[in-house]
């Protein structure tokens, strides 16, 4: 059996210089696996570590992104294994799950697929989901912990507060919620470690029999900046800036 | 387009949605998973309705793969969802089972002759992007509008109810505790807190200061989702809610333009912050200079007596 843990490793997008056009320009951004997709990580290592089951990455990325670092940087957060897809463009939503789908049913024992539960497709928390269609297994998100036995697992979910439990058989997808667990810092010793690791390198086509109509781009902008008044009150005491600020709402006709 | 089908999970999708696919067709196909009133209230504003009526004990995780596979097998050419989180359950497994592309959030969603064309923000707001496709294509609407007294369609839709087996998934523990997010949406003034409010003691003042403004509460992204603070329902930006209040008011927000997406359309911002280099100064109409705990309670106390007064 294997656990599988899917990560990007891509440059912040507040890195990246936005042209007038709407062109971005990622010159000196440096691809860096997300804080979301390390908690996955750390998660699905726990998980493997207590079932000693093996522990394999998949991540997807272009030409730039899909590369022997992408490898290097999971195989360092605690990967026993890594599997970089590489997409002939951009990587979506659906190229990502359909990369991580593909090398699942090629390893062919996998008991559970963890995600990030927000970064791992640029915050539209919809890999998991789309994932689960593809593979037909169920998706629980928002996961804080879950216990493995055998067929069945029992997942608790924290949603709005609350703690709640899932009984789930079979293999399943769980999005792990941010703060699920805190991801070890990284030591000079794992760096080291992980260029020894095993990594297969390969391409969607490899591993993924159907792909996905791509949609067409027809414009792209810069988002427009808003224009504010950006006042400042500078009261000598809290009292005196609170009254400032309550007095201007009300001439505003806020209150 | 002859036919739009779309995704009900819940009251705003329910309200919002077939107002969104009669813009583009005149026959809207509704796929509504919950309790039966969900199926009724979607049949008064579209042409169809496929029901599939849930349990307690069955979580609606459960349906997301029969859900998935019966709006595979009508053959659609747009699917539409709204934005919570179990809309985009079930719309991102029906994509995966139809292996088309998801969009998500999207702004504007409208047909020309070539196909639908939508309008996203991508990489956390920094650029706009317009896409077309000819479908299949499944779209996740950001910020739906809210229930109008009209219904949009015949209102004469029987529900059609759909046997299905669900996942082997049974859920115990607390209940679904889901807070109305359409409350957030339709708030005229929105009390917003970040880290710097500096712990979650703090958010008992912002919830008095909220009460006496008749504010919601919002809140960024970290303090949902890493802190834990608030239900993540509660954040604004550009994968939360989007809001256009008439007031938003940040405590302790740095401004990161991925908040500030969440509240642009907002007619006046204003905020208490620490530094005045922070973004949130210039993305906001006023700020308040100085430490949002001192301040905050003044303002509760202020507007304490000024509602005094006038009673």
């Amino acid at each position: 059996m294997t656990i599988v843990v899917g990560y990007l490793w891509v440059a912040p997008p507040k890195e990246a210089v936005v042209a007038e056009n709407g062109s971005l320009n990622w010159a000196g951004a440096e691809p860096v696996i997300g804080k979301s997709e390390r908690v996955a990580i750390a998660f699905a290592q726990d998980l493997a570590t207590r079932l000693q089951e093996t522990l394999v990455g998949v991540t997807v990325g272009d030409a730039r992104t899909a590369a022997e670092h992408a490898a290097d940087a999971g195989l360092a957060c605690g990967l026993d294994q890594a599997q970089v897809v590489q997409t002939s463009g951009l990587v979506d939503t659906a190229e990502a799950a359909a990369g991580v789908a593909g090398v699942c049913r090629t390893l062919g024992d996998v008991r559970a697929v963890v995600i990030g539960n927000a970064s791992s497709d640029a915050g539209t928390q919809l890999l998991g989901p789309y994932l689960g269609g593809l593979l037909g297994w169920p998706v629980i998100t928002n996961v804080a912990d879950i216990k493995l036995s055998g067929d069945e697992s029992v997942v608790d979910v924290e949603r709005y507060g609350l703690r709640s439990q899932y009984q789930v058989a079979g293999p399943l997808v769980l999005c792990c919620a941010a703060n699920a667990c805190t991801p070890p810092p990284m030591a000079l010793r794992d760096i080291l470690m992980a260029e020894k690791k095993p990594r297969q390198m390969k391409r969607l086509g490899d591993v993924a029999a159907t792909a996905v109509p791509g949609v067409e781009l027809i414009g792209q902008s810069k988002l427009p900046a808003t224009a504010r008044e950006a006042g400042l009150i500078t009261g000598k005491t809290p009292r005196e800036s609170a009254t400032q600020l309550v007095t201007e709402l009300e001439h505003r006709g806020m209150l | 387009m002859n036919e739009v089908d779309i995704l009900v999970a819940d009251e705003t999708a329910a309200s919002g949605l077939p107002e969104v696919a009669h813009g583009i067709t005149a026959r809207v196909r509704a796929t509504v998973v919950g309790p039966r009133q969900l199926a009724q209230r979607t049949a008064t504003r579209v042409e169809e309705v496929n029901w599939f009526p849930t349990s307690g004990a069955q979580p609606a995780e459960a349906w997301t793969i029969a859900v998935a596979d019966h709006l595979a097998a009508q053959g659609p050419r747009l699917i539409i969802s709204g934005n919570s989180s179990a809309d985009r359950g079930f719309i991102g497994a029906a994509a995966g089972r139809l292996h088309a592309p998801v969009l998500a959030p999207v702004q504007d969603l409208h047909e020309d002759k070539q196909g639908v064309v939508t309008t996203r923000l991508l990489y956390g707001g920094l650029v706009v992007r317009r896409e077309r496709s000819t479908g299949p294509i499944c779209v996740v609407m950001q910020g739906l509008p809210m229930m109008s007294d009209a219904p949009s369609g015949s209102g004469t839709t029987g529900i059609r109810t759909i046997e299905a087996e669900p996942l082997s998934i049974r859920k115990s523990g607390a209940a679904d505790h889901r807070r109305d997010s359409s409350n957030l949406a339709s708030s005229q003034r929105v009390v917003g807190v970040g880290r710097g409010i500096g712990n979650p003691e703090m958010l008992r003042q912002a919830d008095k200061l909220a009460d006496a403004l008749g504010a919601g509460i919002a809140c960024t992204r970290p303090v949902a989702e890493d802190l834990g603070w608030l239900p993540n329902d509660r954040y604004l930006g550009v994968s939360g809610q989007q809001i256009a209040p008439d007031l938003y008011l940040m405590l302790g927000i740095s401004g990161e333009l991925q908040h500030m997406i969440g509240v642009r359309d907002a007619v006046f911002i204003a905020g208490i912050n620490l530094d005045r280099e922070a973004p949130a100064v210039a993305a906001s109409d006023l700020t308040v200079i100085g430490d949002v705990r001192e301040i905050v309670p003044e303002l509760v106390q202020i507007l304490a007596d000024r509602s005094r007064r006038r009673s």
